[in-house]
């Protein structure tokens, strides 16, 4: 019996994908759920003043949003908007880490309080696979 | 056209990839401002004695502070506006445990356990739960707002907290002897006197905890700042140590709902603990490189100064590692984050 490699990377991608669009929607409406924590957060990093922390606030819940919508809608552009946010957002909490400014995870529910270790883990298992489901999806496309 | 951008994709994503390895590698100077110059002596202050599991594998830590007991406990809202207090007690030998479940009001604030009594607060009345008889005893201290509490020696009655007072019109912050059967409140060292409320800047720039240092003696140290203060058994203040690592009173700020938080710029972490012998006060720093190792900093108790330091090997735990100090006779005992371990001051072997 010959094993089609191929299905079981599509499997592999599909599961990353519907993870991913799960994983930001569940960020998104923690944050929106608890906007007062998530502000405090961001005022207690030193970067944002509490006038621009209350507009970042919402800035970043409305590209998760989007994020998650370009992703139902267009599976590889989404991928790779997603990869590219979790770029900078991974650049952001390297720069408060180097600057001594890092504390705990504020992104909330389960990830809140992770240590940085554990969320730069994190952030690195999410470029990856991202990119992985790019590449698999992409090759699809491309035989199609 | 589509392997132009790809290639605009890759060029993007290296470049911010190659900016967070950059950072993750460097070390910034930033953190390592209060970090000083140490004389380390090559005797060894503790010695390893024996390591102690936690009481409850499932028990998540809460700073329930005790000087008796070692105390571990975690909290459940139960709906009806009440909370269930699960705590595991043992004394400081790990030979006598006890478990304890009790309902206390959603809004209660524990302050301080020990085997007999849990002093909470509540709608800013302070109460004093009977752990034996299982009663709540209502005290009359009006006026008060308690952040961090401990008992005086040998008296259940008498307590040294860190809060403010109302006094006189005015906002007294700082530290205060509580006698809760006189319903007397006498200063101890005021730190803040304001025509309205500091304490929640206060409570921010001193945070730390209170230790039975020796026999007859109780510090109070600050975890973001160099001070820590001393006070003698019966609560009264005696002396202020500014630990070597000079760092100044952290930077408070305030949130839309006006609460009080530290700001993470320029926040250093100062002193774990302490623990005092033979007119020497041995602080346990923070303020150090080395991260696997616990540095221990020997000052004066005559005359306050900075005179050696000792590296304590155990685990590769540094002194951030500490959660809490207990002193038992000859013996120091650690907390750290999922187990005990107790030392030998080196001095009784």
């Amino acid at each position: 019996m010959q094993i089609n490699y191929y299905k079981i990377q599509k499997a592999i991608a599909e599961f990353i994908y519907l993870f991913i669009i799960l994983f930001f929607c569940y960020t998104a409406v923690n944050k929106l759920m608890n906007l007062e924590s998530f502000r405090t957060n961001l005022v207690k990093t030193s970067i944002f003043s509490i006038k621009t922390a209350n507009y970042f606030s919402y800035l970043v819940i409305i590209i998760e949003l989007f994020v998650v919508t370009v992703l139902l809608f267009f599976k590889q552009k989404g991928l790779l908007l997603f990869c590219f946010l979790i770029l900078i957002f991974t650049l952001y909490i390297s720069f408060l880490r180097f600057k001594g400014f890092y504390e705990v995870c504020g992104c909330g529910g389960i990830l809140n309080g992770l240590q940085y270790k554990y969320h730069i883990l994190i952030n690195l298992c999410l470029i990856i696979g991202s990119i992985y489901c790019y590449l698999i999806l992409n090759k699809n496309s491309d035989e199609k | 056209m589509k392997n132009k951008f790809l290639i605009g994709v890759i060029t993007v994503f290296s470049a911010i990839f190659v900016s967070i390895l950059i950072l993750n590698f460097l070390n910034s100077s930033s953190n390592n401002d209060n970090y000083f110059e140490r004389k380390f002596s090559k005797n060894e202050i503790l010695i390893f004695h024996k390591k102690y599991e936690k009481l409850d594998k499932k028990s998540i830590y809460e700073l329930y502070y005790s000087n008796t007991s070692i105390i571990e406990g975690s909290q459940k809202n139960i709906g009806n506006n009440k909370k269930t207090y699960n705590l595991n007690f043992s004394d400081l030998s790990f030979s006598n445990k006890n478990k304890l479940s009790i309902n206390l009001p959603i809004d209660s604030n524990v302050l301080f356990i020990d085997s007999n009594w849990i002093i909470y607060s509540s709608k800013s009345k302070l109460y004093k739960y009977d752990i034996i008889n299982k009663n709540i005893i209502e005290t009359k201290i009006k006026n008060v707002d308690i952040s961090f509490l401990i008992s005086l020696d040998n008296v259940s009655n008498k307590y040294l907290f860190f809060g403010e007072i109302f006094r006189n019109n005015s906002y007294k912050s700082g530290f205060f002897i509580l006698d809760i059967l006189e319903n007397k409140i006498l200063d101890s060292k005021i730190l803040q006197t304001n025509a309205k409320s500091y304490k929640p800047e206060t409570v921010v720039e001193h945070c730390g905890y209170f230790q039975k240092a020796e026999i007859n003696s109780i510090s109070y140290t600050c975890d973001k700042n160099s001070k820590i203060f001393i006070f003698n058994g019966k609560g009264l203040f005696l002396n202020e140590l500014n630990t070597n690592d000079n760092t100044s009173l952290p930077k408070v700020i305030k949130n839309a709902n006006n609460e009080c938080y530290y700001s993470r710029a320029g926040l250093k972490f100062t002193n774990a603990g302490l623990f005092m012998a033979d007119n020497n006060i041995y602080v346990f720093s923070m303020a150090s490189k080395e991260k696997d190792k616990i540095i221990i900093d020997q000052y004066s108790k005559l005359n306050m100064k900075y005179i050696q330091s000792f590296k304590l090997n155990y685990n590769n735990y540094c002194s951030s590692d500490i959660v809490n100090v207990y002193i038992k006779q000859d013996m120091i005992i650690l907390k750290f984050e999922t187990n005990y371990a107790s030392f030998k001051f080196s001095r009784y072997i």
